[in-house]
């Protein structure tokens, strides 16, 4: 075989098994809520974008201090708001989704230990049958 | 008409306008439907009711220290308008906080998560009847949750999120949303000094 004939196999085996679903999501802008050092909880902000042509949707989250994570989202009824989980999070093809305070948001449970303001948390969303997609977020005090 | 009658009359009509040009901003009215004597408990364990607050503005919050969004959010956002404040106007504002979560948020709890914010916020709890007599006074609303199995917090609390202005009296004067307009609420504090 010759090297050209070699190299094109390669090719074709890296685009038979590439996760190419995995690396059209990408994490922008992420950042942890620095909260008191007795708390048992915080939450993490972000925009997950989806550069591919099909919808992918989020089925996990975790991070590095926290014992769990899941992501939520407000629902206003009767003049209270309510925080509910979401156990799937769609993110349209070409398109983002962004978790901000008072919207959807990444909980961050069972802290340990309590992140500091300045300190670089290891957040990370998944979708089904693929790798999570991780990115370090900052911790502030916004 | 003789210049001598219809002069002094514009003058005074002049002098009329810029009078009304410079009319102060109306008061912010006082809400006489909310608010109203409590008694609960500070962080520091003492008996805290409605008139330890009188003599000084207050902005007052409620929420529980287990959320981790909007409750941390509304406390940052609150005592870092405070803060923007001048040290004088400072030591006439409180910032209170008020849990509806008194099996979590103990005494010592709060004094050791507000102080994070800022050491001079004053955390109330109390017994659960004590803080949902307040909250019906103030118009707050809340609900115990019970979680999904599974999940992380056996219970949340749904609510509203108001940010309260009172007055020197205790007069409820302003109710501001939780991502309010920290200028906004900053001249309305300062319109109460």
């Amino acid at each position: 075989m010759s090297v050209a004939c070699f190299r094109r196999c390669l090719v074709i085996v890296a685009l038979i098994v590439a996760p190419a679903t995995y690396a059209e999501l990408v994490i922008e802008d992420a950042w942890v809520r620095a909260v008191p050092p007795n708390s048992s909880s915080t939450a993490a902000y972000f925009t997950v974008r989806n550069s591919g042509d099909q919808e992918q949707v989020i089925v996990r989250a975790s991070a590095s201090v926290a014992g769990a994570a899941e992501i939520h989202d407000w629902i206003e009824t009767d003049g209270r708001k309510k925080m509910v989980r979401q156990h799937q999070v769609p993110v349209p093809a070409g398109a983002k989704v962004v978790l901000q305070t008072g919207g959807l948001h990444m909980m961050l449970f069972r802290l340990d230990p309590v992140p500091a303001a300045g300190e670089l948390v290891r957040v990370c969303v998944g979708v089904a049958d693929q790798p999570d997609v991780c990115v370090d977020a900052i911790v502030k005090m916004p | 008409m003789k210049a001598t009658v219809w002069r002094p009359l514009l003058a005074l009509l002049l002098m009329l306008g810029l009078a009304a040009c410079s009319e102060p901003k109306p008061e912010l009215p006082v809400n006489t439907r909310l608010g109203g004597d409590f008694v609960l408990m500070d962080q520091n364990g003492l008996m805290f009711n409605a008139e330890d607050l009188y003599g000084k503005l207050s902005l007052m919050f409620f929420g529980f220290t287990h959320c981790p969004d909007i409750c941390p959010a509304t406390l940052a956002r609150t005592v870092g308008a405070w803060k923007n404040l001048s040290e004088s106007e400072r030591e006439q504002v409180n910032v209170v906080f008020v849990t509806f979560d008194p099996v979590r948020d103990t005494p010592e709890h709060l004094k050791e998560y507000l102080k994070f914010f800022d050491p001079s916020v004053i955390g109330l709890t109390g017994s659960v009847d004590d803080i949902a007599d307040m909250a019906r006074r103030y118009g707050v609303v809340y609900l115990q949750e019970t979680a999904e199995p599974g999940a992380e917090q056996e219970y949340m609390f749904s609510h509203s999120d108001f940010v309260y202005l009172l007055d020197q009296q205790g007069r409820v004067r302003k109710l501001f949303k939780s991502d309010f307009n920290t200028e906004e609420l900053i001249a309305d504090v300062r319109s109460l000094l």
